[in-house]
């Protein structure tokens, strides 16, 4: 297998982590062209959203807002106490015997990973899917010092050998499909051309078994950090999280500050909410507390279990009040699957890790909203992902937030005319109805015969330009209100 | 530790969260019990309870069969030979009786203990045995811990998995993973009690990256069938 560098780019910048400032339009509007793209994307979306809506619904009936809003109060709690519960899992880890690292950024991340596998010696490193490595660029630094790395996780790793990035925090994969696979387990696998879902999986799962037995390394992300006992808890499916951490002799995983919860009982509620939210399942089929190192006695497992922790600008966004609630995120996608700017645009429009209205708000966040000035701009605002949420971070309010940073500009003289009279039609009732009248009166006469404006003149063309106006009835609703009966007052 | 010290590490916490030192803290107050009120709630009644845990068991795609501690040995060997496994992974524990491996052998099926060598892990065992240290029933998920009767690896490299679970052991809901309950004490307790490994599954191991197909046995076993021993 070649080893992996650089993500597949898509506009000339590689795909994750554009260079320059990055633009989301530009690539969305590539991605809309796409029809194969455009129709698996909302499938598994759509199919997704209703899912998680069904899962909660059946489990809980009129009682998920009161649950989400407990998880968003035990995260809130966490997040504001983060000092005192991370400080006592470092404490409680380091006496279950599991070594604790801390990491200002990335590169620091990165450099003590590296370390600890040069430390071991290890050649051959199996990983399981953690967003916090794919934020960091882990794996080319792996590969860079020798130590062959290997995604585990199904999409993860056909995405790892045909060069490609995820493009969905939950489904890393949703933008592929089977010929794809087919194409690259062909070509780099030198397996059997075969479009069968079953077939692809069983070859992928010969070829990562000879992996787990001989590797020396296993990485892994971590869903959340239980303060009162120092675990470690990771969510997983497939069981390739379950051989990262039980094969190797050395465990790591890599976890971002904000994923501490106080206790067993705050973790329960929110696994709970977690898989419902991300695919409708219960619980994932495999959620691993992991505790320290293999115990005198055990049978198997490392012998060695080391945690990175990674700041990697969490504490820029922890001094941001306004954002704060950001940090609450447990990475269940919900958001993703209900936004209908993400199923449109898709994952790697966002140039992040981390797409759709959660990645629009975190990525300016954490890497500057200089380099990502338009991100704030891709949602309309419709409510879906705070709806969506299990920890209820409202996400547009962050988004309008976020657009305010970056208009600080002054409208230009049209714009702040158009703004006065704007508010002036609105002043009152009389103000208003002479206005609906006059707007009503002008777009008839530039429709001529139509009942339909197709181009509007001057200004208003950018609105015409995607979609067509109504043009309205020539009474005013009240007065056909009116006409049928109705009262007013 | 490699890195950043701890202190400054943990100076930029405080900083951001704009406190001088040491944090007062208010304790976190929430209902965490809601999870158990509701729709979500589990019946008292121990059998009602052990229904309610093989139905949704059953829903995320794992087999269960009920038998009596006594009727054990039969009912395991019943069990394989109709799933066509012809050899299996042990676990060295007190609910299997002495006889248990003898019965096996005697029904044509190969077994090994503990001592086996891994890569006969991986190319001979069809199924691993293990036992549940507890299980949930509102979630239908069996708990596995690693310890010194049983491998972290039994329960996952073969393709499939036998969990073994007395019935006294399903505890209504998640939460309860935590809380100690009348002379038991709870699984998930103080660090010190902890093994190194817990696993709560809850289904067979799947996938569904490759256009959304759904595929069981991609990497741990395709196959979860739970013995549930009644009265026991
Ligand atoms: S913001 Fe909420 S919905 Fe979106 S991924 Fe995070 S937890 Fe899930």
């Amino acid at each position: 297998m070649k080893p992996t560098s650089t993500p597949r780019s898509v506009d000339g910048e590689p795909t994750l982590f554009p260079t320059g400032v990055h633009d989301i339009r530009t690539r969305a509007d590539l991605f809309l062209q796409d029809h194969d793209l455009q129709g698996a994307v909302r499938e598994a979306t759509t199919l997704k959203d209703q899912a998680r809506r069904d899962a909660l619904g059946e489990a809980f009936g009129n009682d998920v807002d009161k649950l989400r809003s407990i998880a968003s109060e035990i995260k809130r709690h966490t997040i504001d106490h983060l000092d005192h519960y991370l400080d006592q899992w470092i404490s409680n880890a380091q006496a279950a015997g599991t070594q604790v690292h801390l990491a200002i950024d990335a590169e620091e991340a990165n450099r003590i990973v590296v370390e600890i596998a040069r430390e071991k010696n290890a050649k051959l490193c199996v990983k399981s899917k953690s967003m916090v490595t794919e934020e960091t660029h882990l794996v080319p630094q792996l590969q860079a010092a020798g130590v062959e790395t290997v995604e585990t996780d199904l999409g993860e790793f056909i995405i790892q050998i045909d060069d490609d990035a995820p493009s969905h925090i939950v489904m890393p994969m949703i933008h592929k499909d089977r010929k794809s696979v087919a194409r690259a387990f062909e070509r780099e696998l030198g397996a059997r051309y075969t479009e069968e879902p079953e077939e692809l999986t069983r070859i992928a799962r010969e070829h990562l078994r000879e992996k787990y037995r001989q590797a020396d390394l296993g990485i892994s992300g971590g869903n959340f950090l239980v303060s009162e006992s120092g675990s470690v808890v990771i969510c997983t499916n497939e069981g390739n999280g379950r051989f990262c951490t039980s094969a190797p002799k050395t465990h790591i995983a890599v976890v971002g500050i904000e994923k501490v919860v106080p206790g067993f009982d705050d973790l329960s509620l929110l696994l709970h909410l977690l898989a419902r939210s991300a695919t409708g399942q219960p619980l994932t089929c495999y959620t691993q507390i992991l505790t320290g190192p293999r115990r005198d006695g055990e049978l198997d497992g490392p012998t060695e279990m080391h945690v990175v922790l990674v700041d990697a600008g969490r504490t820029r966004i922890l001094a941001d009040p306004e954002f704060r609630e950001s940090l609450s995120c447990i990475r269940c996608g919900a958001c993703l699957n209900a936004c209908p700017v993400y199923r449109k645009a898709t994952g790697h429009a966002y140039g992040s890790v981390y797409s759709g209205p959660i990645g629009a708000v975190i990525t300016p966040l954490l890497q500057g909203l200089d380099k990502n000035p338009t991100l704030p701009e891709a949602s309309s605002l419709c409510g879906a992902c705070h709806e969506a949420c299990p920890v209820a971070i409202d996400l547009p309010r962050m988004l309008v937030a976020l657009r305010g940073r970056t208009r600080k500009r002054r409208g230009t003289l049209g714009e702040r005319f158009g703004l006065t009279l704007l508010r002036w039609s609105f002043s009152s009732v009389f103000m208003y109805r002479i206005s609906t009248g006059l707007q009503a009166f002008f777009m008839r006469c530039i429709s001529g015969e139509s009942d339909r404006l197709r181009s509007a003149p001057g200004p208003f063309s950018g609105w015409t330009r995607e979609r067509d106006l109504v043009i309205p009835d020539r009474r005013s609703f009240r007065q056909r209100w009116r006409e049928r009966g109705g009262s007013t007052r | 530790m490699k890195g950043t010290a701890r202190d400054v590490f943990f100076e930029r916490i405080r900083d951001a969260l704009n406190r001088s030192q040491q944090p007062t803290r208010e304790p976190l107050v929430v209902d965490h019990d809601l999870i158990r009120r509701g729709k979500n709630s589990v019946p008292e009644d121990p059998s009602a309870r052990s229904s309610l845990f093989k139905e949704r068991a059953i829903a995320v795609g794992m087999e269960v069969s009920c038998c009596k501690k006594n009727t054990l040995n039969k009912s395991m060997v019943d069990r394989l030979i109709r799933a066509g496994i012809s050899s299996v992974l042990l676990p060295d524990d007190p609910l299997l009786e002495n006889d248990s491996t003898q019965l096996l052998q005697d029904a044509g099926i190969a077994t090994h203990d503990n001592g086996i060598d891994i890569d006969q892990l991986y190319t001979e065992v069809d199924c691993g045995i293990t036992v549940a240290i507890v299980a949930v029933a509102s979630t239908g998920s069996v708990v596995v811990a690693s310890s010194d009767r049983e491998r972290r690896l039994a329960s996952l490299v073969p393709p499939n998995h036998l969990v073994l679970l007395p019935e006294s052991r399903i505890v209504p809901d998640l939460i309860d993973l935590s809380r100690s309950s009348a002379g038991q004490t709870a699984p998930l307790g103080g660090s010190g009690a902890l093994p190194s490994c817990l696993t709560i599954v809850t289904g067979p191991s799947k996938t569904a990256d490759i256009e959304g197909v759904l595929i069981t046995g991609v990497h741990g076993p395709g196959r979860v069938d739970i013995l549930l021993l009644e009265g026991c």
